[in-house]
Protein backbone atom coordinates (compact mmCIF):
# COMPACT_ATOMS: atom_id res chain seq x y z
CA UNK A 1 0.00 0.00 0.00
CA UNK A 2 2.02 2.82 -1.29
CA UNK A 3 0.21 5.64 0.45
CA UNK A 4 0.43 4.22 3.92
CA UNK A 5 4.02 3.05 4.16
CA UNK A 6 4.26 1.04 7.35
CA UNK A 7 1.47 2.89 9.11
CA UNK A 8 -1.30 0.33 9.00
CA UNK A 9 -2.04 0.67 12.71
CA UNK A 10 -5.01 2.94 12.11
CA UNK A 11 -6.66 2.54 8.75
CA UNK A 12 -6.59 5.79 6.84
CA UNK A 13 -9.79 7.25 5.47
CA UNK A 14 -8.58 6.70 1.90
CA UNK A 15 -7.79 3.07 2.66
CA UNK A 16 -11.26 2.58 4.17
CA UNK A 17 -12.81 4.13 1.08
CA UNK A 18 -10.86 1.77 -1.18
CA UNK A 19 -11.88 -1.25 0.89
CA UNK A 20 -15.53 -0.22 0.77
CA UNK A 21 -15.34 0.46 -2.96
CA UNK A 22 -13.73 -2.91 -3.65
CA UNK A 23 -16.42 -4.58 -1.55
CA UNK A 24 -19.14 -2.94 -3.64
CA UNK A 25 -17.56 -2.79 -7.10
CA UNK A 26 -15.04 -5.63 -7.44
CA UNK A 27 -15.93 -8.51 -5.10
CA UNK A 28 -19.47 -8.89 -6.52
CA UNK A 29 -17.96 -9.57 -9.97
CA UNK A 30 -15.30 -12.06 -8.89
CA UNK A 31 -17.52 -15.08 -9.38
CA UNK A 32 -18.44 -14.00 -12.91
CA UNK A 33 -14.81 -13.36 -13.83
CA UNK A 34 -13.76 -16.76 -12.52
CA UNK A 35 -16.62 -18.43 -14.39
CA UNK A 36 -15.58 -16.83 -17.66
CA UNK A 37 -11.95 -17.83 -17.17
CA UNK A 38 -13.06 -21.40 -16.41
CA UNK A 39 -15.08 -21.47 -19.62
CA UNK A 40 -11.87 -20.51 -21.43
CA UNK A 41 -10.26 -23.60 -19.90
CA UNK A 42 -7.78 -21.55 -17.92
CA UNK A 43 -6.43 -23.86 -15.20
CA UNK A 44 -7.85 -23.24 -11.73
CA UNK A 45 -4.51 -22.30 -10.19
CA UNK A 46 -3.94 -19.80 -13.01
CA UNK A 47 -7.37 -18.32 -12.41
CA UNK A 48 -6.58 -17.81 -8.75
CA UNK A 49 -3.26 -16.21 -9.64
CA UNK A 50 -4.89 -13.85 -12.15
CA UNK A 51 -7.64 -12.82 -9.75
CA UNK A 52 -5.17 -12.37 -6.92
CA UNK A 53 -2.87 -10.28 -9.10
CA UNK A 54 -5.81 -8.06 -9.96
CA UNK A 55 -6.43 -7.44 -6.25
CA UNK A 56 -2.71 -6.73 -5.81
CA UNK A 57 -2.90 -4.08 -8.51
CA UNK A 58 -5.85 -2.43 -6.80
CA UNK A 59 -4.14 -2.66 -3.41
CA UNK A 60 -1.29 -0.56 -4.78
CA UNK A 61 -3.60 2.30 -5.71
CA UNK A 62 -3.71 5.44 -3.60
CA UNK A 63 -7.23 6.17 -4.79
CA UNK A 64 -9.96 4.57 -6.87
CA UNK A 65 -11.82 7.76 -7.70
CA UNK A 66 -10.49 7.63 -11.29
CA UNK A 67 -12.11 4.24 -11.91
CA UNK A 68 -15.49 4.82 -13.52
CA UNK A 69 -16.54 1.19 -13.69
CA UNK A 70 -15.17 -1.37 -11.25
CA UNK A 71 -16.30 -4.38 -13.24
CA UNK A 72 -14.67 -3.08 -16.40
CA UNK A 73 -11.45 -2.30 -14.52
CA UNK A 74 -11.41 -5.78 -12.94
CA UNK A 75 -12.06 -7.61 -16.22
CA UNK A 76 -9.61 -5.44 -18.18
CA UNK A 77 -6.90 -6.03 -15.58
CA UNK A 78 -7.55 -9.77 -15.67
CA UNK A 79 -7.48 -9.81 -19.46
CA UNK A 80 -4.15 -7.95 -19.51
CA UNK A 81 -2.69 -10.40 -17.03
CA UNK A 82 -3.99 -13.35 -18.99
CA UNK A 83 -2.43 -12.00 -22.18
CA UNK A 84 0.87 -11.44 -20.36
CA UNK A 85 0.81 -15.04 -19.20
CA UNK A 86 0.05 -16.32 -22.67
CA UNK A 87 2.93 -14.29 -24.08
CA UNK A 88 5.23 -15.77 -21.48
CA UNK A 89 3.76 -19.21 -22.29
CA UNK A 90 2.75 -19.76 -18.74
CA UNK A 91 -0.59 -20.99 -19.99
CA UNK A 92 -0.44 -23.80 -22.53
CA UNK A 93 -4.00 -24.14 -23.73
CA UNK A 94 -5.75 -21.15 -25.17
CA UNK A 95 -7.62 -22.02 -28.33
CA UNK A 96 -7.93 -18.60 -29.83
CA UNK A 97 -7.88 -14.91 -29.15
CA UNK A 98 -11.63 -15.00 -29.61
CA UNK A 99 -11.85 -16.27 -26.08
CA UNK A 100 -9.83 -13.35 -24.81
CA UNK A 101 -12.14 -11.06 -26.73
CA UNK A 102 -15.04 -12.55 -24.81
CA UNK A 103 -13.54 -11.12 -21.63
CA UNK A 104 -13.46 -7.67 -23.20
CA UNK A 105 -17.11 -7.94 -24.16
CA UNK A 106 -17.95 -9.02 -20.63
CA UNK A 107 -16.47 -5.93 -19.03
CA UNK A 108 -18.76 -3.39 -20.67
CA UNK A 109 -20.73 -0.94 -18.60
CA UNK A 110 -23.16 -2.84 -16.44
CA UNK A 111 -26.53 -2.95 -18.12
CA UNK A 112 -29.66 -3.91 -16.25
CA UNK A 113 -28.85 -7.61 -16.43
CA UNK A 114 -25.37 -7.14 -14.99
CA UNK A 115 -26.63 -4.80 -12.30
CA UNK A 116 -29.05 -7.55 -11.36
CA UNK A 117 -26.15 -10.00 -11.46
CA UNK A 118 -24.13 -7.86 -9.04
CA UNK A 119 -27.17 -7.52 -6.79
CA UNK A 120 -27.67 -11.27 -6.86
CA UNK A 121 -24.02 -11.71 -5.95
CA UNK A 122 -24.48 -9.47 -2.91
CA UNK A 123 -27.55 -11.48 -1.98
CA UNK A 124 -25.45 -14.59 -2.41
CA UNK A 125 -22.94 -13.22 0.10
CA UNK A 126 -25.79 -12.63 2.52
CA UNK A 127 -26.90 -16.24 1.95
CA UNK A 128 -23.37 -17.38 2.60
CA UNK A 129 -23.46 -15.62 5.95
CA UNK A 130 -26.80 -17.26 6.68
CA UNK A 131 -25.23 -20.62 5.86
CA UNK A 132 -22.23 -20.23 8.15
CA UNK A 133 -21.87 -22.53 11.12
CA UNK A 134 -24.09 -21.24 13.93
CA UNK A 135 -21.43 -19.65 16.13
CA UNK A 136 -19.71 -18.02 13.14
CA UNK A 137 -23.00 -16.66 11.85
CA UNK A 138 -24.01 -15.34 15.26
CA UNK A 139 -20.70 -13.50 15.62
CA UNK A 140 -20.79 -12.26 12.04
CA UNK A 141 -24.29 -10.86 12.44
CA UNK A 142 -23.52 -9.17 15.74
CA UNK A 143 -20.44 -7.53 14.24
CA UNK A 144 -21.57 -6.79 10.69
CA UNK A 145 -25.30 -6.17 11.12
CA UNK A 146 -25.57 -4.79 14.64
CA UNK A 147 -22.11 -3.22 14.77
CA UNK A 148 -21.27 -4.74 18.14
CA UNK A 149 -17.58 -4.61 19.04
CA UNK A 150 -15.60 -7.82 19.25
CA UNK A 151 -15.04 -7.22 22.96
CA UNK A 152 -18.77 -6.75 23.56
CA UNK A 153 -19.57 -9.86 21.53
CA UNK A 154 -17.19 -11.84 23.71
CA UNK A 155 -18.92 -10.49 26.82
CA UNK A 156 -22.42 -11.20 25.50
CA UNK A 157 -21.56 -14.75 24.46
CA UNK A 158 -19.41 -15.47 27.50
CA UNK A 159 -16.44 -16.35 25.34
CA UNK A 160 -12.80 -15.31 25.44
CA UNK A 161 -12.12 -12.60 22.86
CA UNK A 162 -9.58 -14.75 21.03
CA UNK A 163 -12.29 -17.36 20.43
CA UNK A 164 -14.57 -14.71 18.97
CA UNK A 165 -11.70 -13.60 16.73
CA UNK A 166 -11.00 -17.17 15.62
CA UNK A 167 -14.67 -17.85 14.87
CA UNK A 168 -15.00 -14.61 12.91
CA UNK A 169 -11.87 -15.46 10.91
CA UNK A 170 -13.23 -18.94 10.26
CA UNK A 171 -16.45 -17.45 8.94
CA UNK A 172 -14.62 -15.00 6.72
CA UNK A 173 -12.41 -17.79 5.33
CA UNK A 174 -15.50 -19.81 4.42
CA UNK A 175 -17.00 -16.80 2.66
CA UNK A 176 -13.77 -16.11 0.75
CA UNK A 177 -13.55 -19.71 -0.38
CA UNK A 178 -17.18 -19.65 -1.48
CA UNK A 179 -16.60 -16.42 -3.41
CA UNK A 180 -13.83 -18.17 -5.32
CA UNK A 181 -16.14 -20.91 -6.50
CA UNK A 182 -18.31 -20.57 -9.52
CA UNK A 183 -21.68 -19.05 -8.68
CA UNK A 184 -24.04 -21.95 -8.42
CA UNK A 185 -26.89 -20.50 -6.40
CA UNK A 186 -27.62 -22.45 -3.28
CA UNK A 187 -24.81 -24.92 -3.77
CA UNK A 188 -22.44 -22.23 -2.58
CA UNK A 189 -23.80 -21.93 0.90
CA UNK A 190 -21.38 -23.52 3.34
CA UNK A 191 -23.07 -26.08 5.55
CA UNK A 192 -23.30 -25.90 9.28
CA UNK A 193 -19.93 -27.59 9.52
CA UNK A 194 -18.43 -25.37 6.84
CA UNK A 195 -18.55 -27.89 4.00
CA UNK A 196 -19.94 -27.12 0.56
CA UNK A 197 -23.26 -28.52 -0.57
CA UNK A 198 -21.37 -30.27 -3.38
CA UNK A 199 -19.16 -31.91 -0.75
CA UNK A 200 -22.20 -32.95 1.21
CA UNK A 201 -23.66 -34.55 -1.92
CA UNK A 202 -20.38 -36.25 -2.74
CA UNK A 203 -20.01 -34.41 -6.05
CA UNK B 1 -5.87 -24.02 -3.24
CA UNK B 2 -7.57 -20.67 -3.60
CA UNK B 3 -5.05 -18.24 -2.19
CA UNK B 4 -1.93 -19.30 -0.33
CA UNK B 5 -2.37 -16.30 1.88
CA UNK B 6 -6.14 -16.42 2.26
CA UNK B 7 -6.29 -17.80 5.78
CA UNK B 8 -3.77 -15.31 7.12
CA UNK B 9 -5.48 -12.48 5.26
CA UNK B 10 -8.83 -13.38 6.83
CA UNK B 11 -7.33 -13.31 10.30
CA UNK B 12 -5.64 -9.95 9.72
CA UNK B 13 -8.84 -8.53 8.28
CA UNK B 14 -10.76 -9.59 11.38
CA UNK B 15 -8.05 -8.20 13.66
CA UNK B 16 -7.96 -4.84 11.89
CA UNK B 17 -11.72 -4.67 11.90
CA UNK B 18 -11.89 -5.38 15.63
CA UNK B 19 -9.44 -2.79 16.88
CA UNK B 20 -6.35 -0.79 16.12
CA UNK B 21 -3.35 -3.07 16.12
CA UNK B 22 -0.83 -2.73 18.89
CA UNK B 23 2.83 -2.23 18.00
CA UNK B 24 3.70 -5.92 18.15
CA UNK B 25 0.77 -6.96 15.96
CA UNK B 26 1.55 -4.13 13.57
CA UNK B 27 5.13 -5.34 13.20
CA UNK B 28 3.85 -8.84 12.57
CA UNK B 29 1.47 -7.58 9.89
CA UNK B 30 4.16 -5.45 8.26
CA UNK B 31 6.47 -8.46 8.15
CA UNK B 32 3.75 -10.59 6.57
CA UNK B 33 2.99 -7.93 3.97
CA UNK B 34 6.69 -7.60 3.18
CA UNK B 35 7.10 -11.30 2.45
CA UNK B 36 5.08 -11.25 -0.76
CA UNK B 37 3.27 -8.39 -2.53
CA UNK B 38 0.35 -10.74 -3.15
CA UNK B 39 -0.38 -10.61 0.56
CA UNK B 40 -1.55 -7.01 0.17
CA UNK B 41 -4.02 -8.15 -2.47
CA UNK B 42 -5.26 -10.98 -0.31
CA UNK B 43 -5.73 -8.61 2.62
CA UNK B 44 -7.65 -6.13 0.48
CA UNK B 45 -9.92 -8.90 -0.80
CA UNK B 46 -10.58 -10.17 2.74
CA UNK B 47 -11.27 -6.69 4.11
CA UNK B 48 -13.50 -5.89 1.15
CA UNK B 49 -15.51 -9.08 1.65
CA UNK B 50 -15.97 -7.97 5.23
CA UNK B 51 -16.97 -4.42 4.29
Amino acid sequence: MSSEGSDHTKLSQSRREIITWVGSNIVPHEGDLRSRLRRMAVPEDEISDIVQDAYVKIAKLDSVTHIRNGRSYFFTTARTMLLDRIRRERIVRIDSMTEIEALRLADDDPGPERRVSARLELERVRRLIDGLPERCREIFELRRVEGVSQREIAARLGLPEHIVEAQAARGLKLILKALAREARSDEDAPGKNGERASDRHGI
Amino acid sequence: MVFDSEDAAALWAIRRDAAELDAAAQSELDAWLAVDERHAGALLRAEAALA
